[in-house]
């Protein structure tokens, strides 16, 4: 049980920066980007390839988040960016960016294949922190999801570039007429967001160890349920949206249940995912801890 | 520029949202130290000139000069550094951040003396600087109009746009608004006010436009418009 609650510690702070990034992309131009998870799937694949190359898991990370940061800023600027200048409703940005993530997914496939790819880092030998059990990699994981945390929470709250980032998503029209360059703002914000979700990719595929073209997509899915539970495009709620999530998907298949005679599986993430996320859309589509404006489908 | 020509000139303006056109060949002027108004019935067009004005909709012909500067087509984030201010008629505020902050992002565009501007503004809407660690959120709809003024003050602009600042206010409210508009004028900008109480409007009103339809339809002082009651019943209601 704590071991299980030690490994959910360790989702809910991978989760935290997917989540918390999707969350900037959504706050800045108020569309989800179905095509986030890409984001991290292209940041593991830059991780892996230049981790074969350099043998650095230090560059590796870096590569990572620099592939995300701009493939990110593409997204926006190809595709999110001018639909919205269009006036494009939301409902169609969705159904544009979950085509992109397609294409980005079958892009992935003609040149890497289809195939799970190993990537396996040291994990160290795990031993006791308090009540857990934690190998080194794991520390290095949570550790470094707080430091990205704590700097991007300054970087909003401390930074004139954050106050803009924050009035864009808040009144876009009155942020232009403040004379704040609105889709500069959003770029720089994709690009920031690109950088976190890129990296996230590549601790999640070192923490889960193997990947594929579609393990991003999959993971968006999760990461839609903790940005979602914790209001969306707001940053505080959303880290805390998915260490709840996060903690809830590691330590619910590990419960014994009578009725099926034993320990759920773990393959069952998604669907408890899902059971989450309609839950709280049905009881609280503005996130659990808010009175946010906003849903979703809104 | 001469000192007598208008600091806000437009000209044969026509703009839309992709359609057809909503305003057409629209012409108007606002001069330093005064109240310029616009009236007319809903959905004439008035906000749509507005927007045009200020960069947030591209129009597609006539020109648009501030201070005697082409200013036509420049995108809102643009067109306050040369000199205009545009406050809304709803979601004039940013919600979520502090009044402070909000003075803050209004000044987004100033080089330097943000901190100082929003002390004097402090003096002129004193109810302001009392609670200005408060969220726009969790204020009244007077103070928030009084916050949405003092916004676009921020950049001292010479010409101050305001989109029916008084609806939807009290009429103790309405009063206090057209006070600070007359102080905000005496420190000679150009005020462009649209507005639906309409006769407050024209009794404000150096000179007003009656826009019908997306046109010019008729144009005076706002004292000489109010005693004419047949144009009053005609384009702006009798009652309003
Ligand atoms: N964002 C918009 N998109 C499309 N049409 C609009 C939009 N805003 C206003 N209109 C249309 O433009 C016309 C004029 O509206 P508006 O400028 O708001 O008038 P007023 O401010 O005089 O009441 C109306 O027919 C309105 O339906
Ligand atoms: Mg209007």
């Amino acid at each position: 049980m704590l071991l299980t609650l030690g490994f959910g510690i360790v989702t809910a702070s991978i989760l935290a920066l997917s989540a918390v990034a999707f969350t900037l992309e959504y706050g800045v131009t108020n569309v989800a980007n179905v095509s986030h998870g890409e984001i991290l799937t292209v940041g593991a694949y830059a991780a892996y390839l230049t981790h074969q190359r350099t043998g650095s898991a230090i560059i590796a990370a870096i590569a990572a988040a620099l592939a995300g940061g701009v493939v990110a800023l593409a997204m926006y600027s190809s595709l999110i960016g001018p639909f919205i200048r269009f006036g494009a409703t939301p409902t169609v940005i969705f159904i544009a960016t979950l085509g992109m993530s397609f294409v980005i997914q079958n892009t992935l496939v003609i040149f890497f294949g289809a195939a799970n790819v190993a990537y396996t880092l040291d994990p160290g030998a795990p031993h006791q922190v308090g009540p857990f059990l934690f190998t080194p990699l794991d520390e290095e994981i949570v550790a470094s999801a707080i430091a990205i945390t704590v700097v991007l929470f300054l970087i909003i709250s401390r930074t004139k570039f954050g106050k803009a980032l924050r009035a864009v998503s808040q009144n876009r029209e009155l942020a232009r007429v403040s004379g704040i360059n609105a889709t500069r703002v959003a770029a720089s914000t994709f690009f920031l967001a690109g950088l976190i979700a890129g990296y996230a990719g590549f601790v999640l595929a070192a923490f889960v160890g193997s990947f594929t073209p579609y393990f991003g997509f999959g993971f968006f899915l999760i990461t839609l349920t903790a940005a979602v539970a914790g209001g969306l495009g707001r940053a505080v709620g959303t880290v805390a949206g998915a260490v709840i999530v996060g903690i809830i998907l590691e330590v619910l298949p590990a419960l014994p249940v009578p009725f099926v005679g034993g320990y759920i599986s773990a393959s069952y993430n998604l669907a408890f995912a899902f059971a989450i996320l309609a839950i709280v859309i049905l009881v609280r589509p503005r996130g659990l801890f808010t009175s946010a404006r906003r849903t979703v489908f809104e | 520029m001469t000192s007598d020509a208008p600091a806000l000139e437009v000209v044969g303006l026509t703009a839309g949202y992709g359609g057809p056109p909503v305003i057409e060949s629209v012409s108007i002027a606002a001069n330093r130290g005064a109240i310029t108004a616009i009236v007319g019935p809903n959905g004439a067009g008035k906000s749509t000139l507005l927007k045009a004005i200020a960069g947030l909709i591209r129009p597609t012909a006539g020109s648009v000069k501030v201070l005697g500067v082409d200013v036509t087509g420049l995108p809102a984030e643009k067109l306050v550094r040369k000199g205009v201010a545009y406050v809304p008629q709803v979601a004039n505020v940013f919600p979520e951040l502090t009044i402070r902050e909000n003075l803050d992002m209004g000044g987004y565009s100033r080089k330097a003396g943000v901190r100082e501007r929003i002390e004097q503004l402090f003096k002129l809407f004193p109810d302001l600087a009392a609670s200005s660690h408060r969220r726009a959120n969790t204020l009244s709809g007077g103070q928030r109009t009084m916050l949405a003024l003092a916004r676009g003050l921020m950049v001292d602009p010479p010409v101050l746009i305001l989109d029916e600042p008084s609806a939807g206010l009290a009429p103790k409210f309405q009063g206090l608004i057209w006070e600070r508009i007359e102080a905000i004028k005496a420190t000679n900008v150009a005020v462009l006010v649209i507005e639906q109480n309409t006769r407050e409007t024209l009794r404000h009103a150096q000179w007003a436009y009656v826009l019908v339809l997306g046109q010019n339809r008729l144009e005076g002082p706002g004292q000489k418009l109010l005693d004419d009651e047949e144009v009053v019943n005609l384009y702006v209601g009798r009652l309003s």
